[in-house]
C-alpha cells in the first residue's frame, strides 16, 4: 500500500454501495460505545448503532453519513477485489460497514427531518400517553410505539448529521 | 356461402394481429426490464457478500455461540415455508413450477408429521393456495415487479420472526434463482438457521463469483482465527446478525425471482408472438383459398350461364334453320 495511514472503506446498503474508497479515519457508534478506526486496527466485528458515521477521506475531506443501524467489520491483510473501488493495492486493511439505511449528510433535507421529528415526537406522546409509558410490565411493547420511537431516533440522527456538517462547513 | 367464410376469417386474422401486437409489446417491455433487474441484483451483491463475511467471521470467532442459529437442526417439528412467485401471469410455467415444488415440499413435510406454515409472495400464490384450501399465514402482494429492501423487511417480519421467537425450527425458501439470462432454476433452500459457513461446501456451487472464495480463503488460515474482536460478543452479535442476514437473503431471493419472472415472461411472450404469426399465415392461406374458390365459382357460373345462353341461342337458330328449310 502506498500510504500506511490509509485503508479501504466500503459503506454498503442493501441496494447499493453508498461510499467506497480510501480513508484515514472512521468514527462510528458500536454496540459498546463510540469507536474510531485508524489504519491497522485489530480485526473486529461489531454492531453499528443509529448515529452519525464520520469518515475522513484520503484527501482530508470529512464525510458524514446518517446511518440507522447495521454491522461493521474490520479486516487486516485481506485481498481487495473489484468491489473495493479505487484500491490499486492487492492487499490491505478494510473497514466494511453494512447498514440497512444510510444517507449522506449532504443529501438530507433538514427541514423535512425537523418536520418528521416533530410528527414522530407527537406520535410517541400520543401513544405513550395512552399506554402510560409502562413497557416493563408486558414484554410485548406496542409495535406502533416502537415504530414511533424509532422514527424519533431516525429524525434525530438525520438532524445530527446535518448540524454537524453545517458546523464544520 | 363461401363469401361469408372469407369475412369470418378476415375478422379472425384481425383479432390475432391485435393480440400479436400486445404480446410483442409485452415481450419488449420484459426485455428492457430484465437489464434493470440484473443491475439491481448486481448492486445488491456487495451487501450480501459483506453480510456473509461478517456471519462467517462471527461463526468462526465463537463456534459455541452459534446454537440454533447455524447449521441444520436435528429435531425439526415445525417448519415455515416461504414461496416466492409473481403477481401476474403470462409468464409461461414460471409460477406453476414454484407452486408444484412448494406443494411437493409441503406434502412430504406433512407426511413426516411436521407442522407446516406457509408464507407467500405474489398475487398468483394467494389465489392458487386459497383455491386448494391450503392455509397461508400471510401473503404479500405488489412486490414481485420491483422488490425493494423495505419489501424484504416486511416479508422477513412474517417469515423470520416466528423463527426468532422459537415458533418454528426451520425456515425454507422456495424460489427461482436467476443464474443467467439463459438459465433460471427452482431452488429449495434453508434460510434459517443460517447455513453454517464453515461447511458451506455444498453452497459453493452457488457462489459463481471467484471473489467470494478469495475472500474466504485467508480466514481458513488457522493462525488468523480467534483474534478478531467482537463488540458485543459473538453470541449476542450472532443473534442480532441472523435475522438481518436472513433479511438480506430474502431480498436477494426477491430480486432474483423478479428477474426470473421477467425472463420467463419475455420467453413466453416471444413464443406467443411467433405463434400468432403462424396463425396469421395459416388463416391467410385458408382465406385466400376461400376467396379464390368464390371467384372460381363465380366465373364458372358466368361462363356456365353464357354457355347455356349461347347453347339456347344456337338451338333457336337451328330451329329457325329447320323452319326455313321446311
Amino acid at each position: 500500500m502506498a500510504d500506511d495511514t490509509l485503508f479501504q472503506i466500503n459503506l454498503v446498503t442493501p441496494e447499493r454501495i453508498l461510499l467506497t474508497g480510501m480513508a484515514s479515519e472512521v468514527v462510528l457508534r458500536t454496540g459498546e460505545g463510540d469507536a474510531s478506526f485508524l489504519a491497522g486496527h485489530t480485526p473486529l466485528v461489531g454492531t453499528i448503532k443509529p448515529g452519525v458515521v464520520r469518515i475522513v477521506r484520503s484527501e482530508g475531506e470529512e464525510v458524514r453519513i446518517a446511518v440507522h443501524g447495521g454491522f461493521t467489520q474490520v479486516e487486516q491483510n485481506v485481498v481487495l477485489d473489484a468491489t473495493d473501488g479505487g484500491a490499486d493495492a492487492a492487499t490491505g486493511s478494510r473497514v466494511t460497514m453494512l447498514v440497512g439505511v444510510a444517507e449522506l449528510a449532504t443529501e438530507i433535507d433538514a427541514d423535512r427531518a425537523r418536520v418528521a421529528l416533530e410528527a414522530a415526537e407527537a406520535r410517541v406522546t400520543e401513544l405513550g400517553g395512552s399506554a402510560n409509558r409502562a413497557p416493563a410490565e408486558g414484554e410485548v411493547a406496542d409495535p406502533e410505539l416502537v415504530e414511533a420511537e424509532a422514527a424519533v431516533v431516525r429524525a434525530q440522527v438525520r438532524l445530527e448529521a446535518v448540524d454537524a456538517s453545517s458546523a464544520t462547513a | 356461402m363461401a363469401g361469408g367464410q372469407e369475412r369470418i376469417l378476415r375478422r379472425r386474422i384481425k383479432s390475432i394481429r391485435s393480440t400479436q401486437k400486445i404480446t410483442k409489446a409485452m415481450e419488449l417491455i420484459a426485455g428492457s426490464q430484465i437489464v434493470r433487474a440484473q443491475g439491481r441484483i448486481a448492486a445488491a451483491r456487495p451487501y450480501q457478500q459483506g453480510m456473509a463475511r461478517v456471519v462467517l467471521e462471527t461463526a468462526l470467532g465463537d463456534p459455541t455461540a452459534a446454537g440454533r442459529l447455524l447449521g441444520t437442526p436435528e429435531n425439526i417439528t415445525r417448519v415455515l415455508v416461504l414461496s416466492i412467485v409473481a403477481d401476474r401471469g403470462l409468464c409461461g410455467g414460471y409460477n406453476t413450477t414454484v407452486f408444484r415444488t412448494t406443494e411437493r415440499l409441503v406434502a412430504s413435510l406433512v407426511a413426516d408429521g411436521t407442522e407446516v406454515r406457509l408464507v407467500t409472495v405474489g398475487k398468483k400464490a394467494q389465489g392458487y393456495f386459497r383455491f386448494r384450501g391450503q392455509a397461508v399465514d400471510k401473503s404479500f402482494l405488489g412486490m414481485s415487479e420491483r422488490p425493494s429492501f423495505t419489501h424484504a423487511r416486511d416479508v422477513a417480519a412474517a417469515a423470520v420472526t416466528p423463527f426468532v421467537n422459537g415458533e418454528v425450527d426451520q425456515v425454507i425458501v422456495v424460489s427461482t434463482r436467476f443464474l443467467s439470462a439463459g438459465s433460471q432454476k427452482i431452488e429449495t433452500r434453508q434460510l434459517l438457521p443460517l447455513v453454517d459457513p464453515r461447511n458451506a461446501e455444498e453452497q459453493a456451487s452457488h457462489e459463481d463469483e471467484p471473489g467470494v472464495s478469495r475472500n474466504i480463503a485467508p480466514h481458513e488460515d488457522p493462525v488468523r482465527m480467534g483474534y478478531t474482536e467482537f463488540e458485543p460478543d459473538a453470541g449476542i452479535l450472532l443473534a442480532d446478525l441472523a435475522p438481518r442476514a436472513a433479511e438480506t437473503q430474502i431480498f436477494a431471493a426477491l430480486l432474483e425471482a423478479s428477474a426470473s419472472e421477467l425472463t420467463a415472461r419475455q420467453r413466453a411472450m416471444h413464443a406467443a408472438t411467433e405463434n400468432a404469426g403462424e396463425l396469421i399465415k395459416k388463416y391467410s392461406r385458408i382465406m385466400n383459398r376461400a376467396r379464390q374458390d368464390t371467384i372460381t365459382t363465380e366465373i364458372m357460373e358466368i361462363v356456365g350461364g353464357a354457355e347455356a345462353l349461347r347453347a339456347g341461342a344456337a338451338g333457336d337458330d337451328a330451329g329457325q334453320v329447320i323452319e326455313t328449310r321446311i
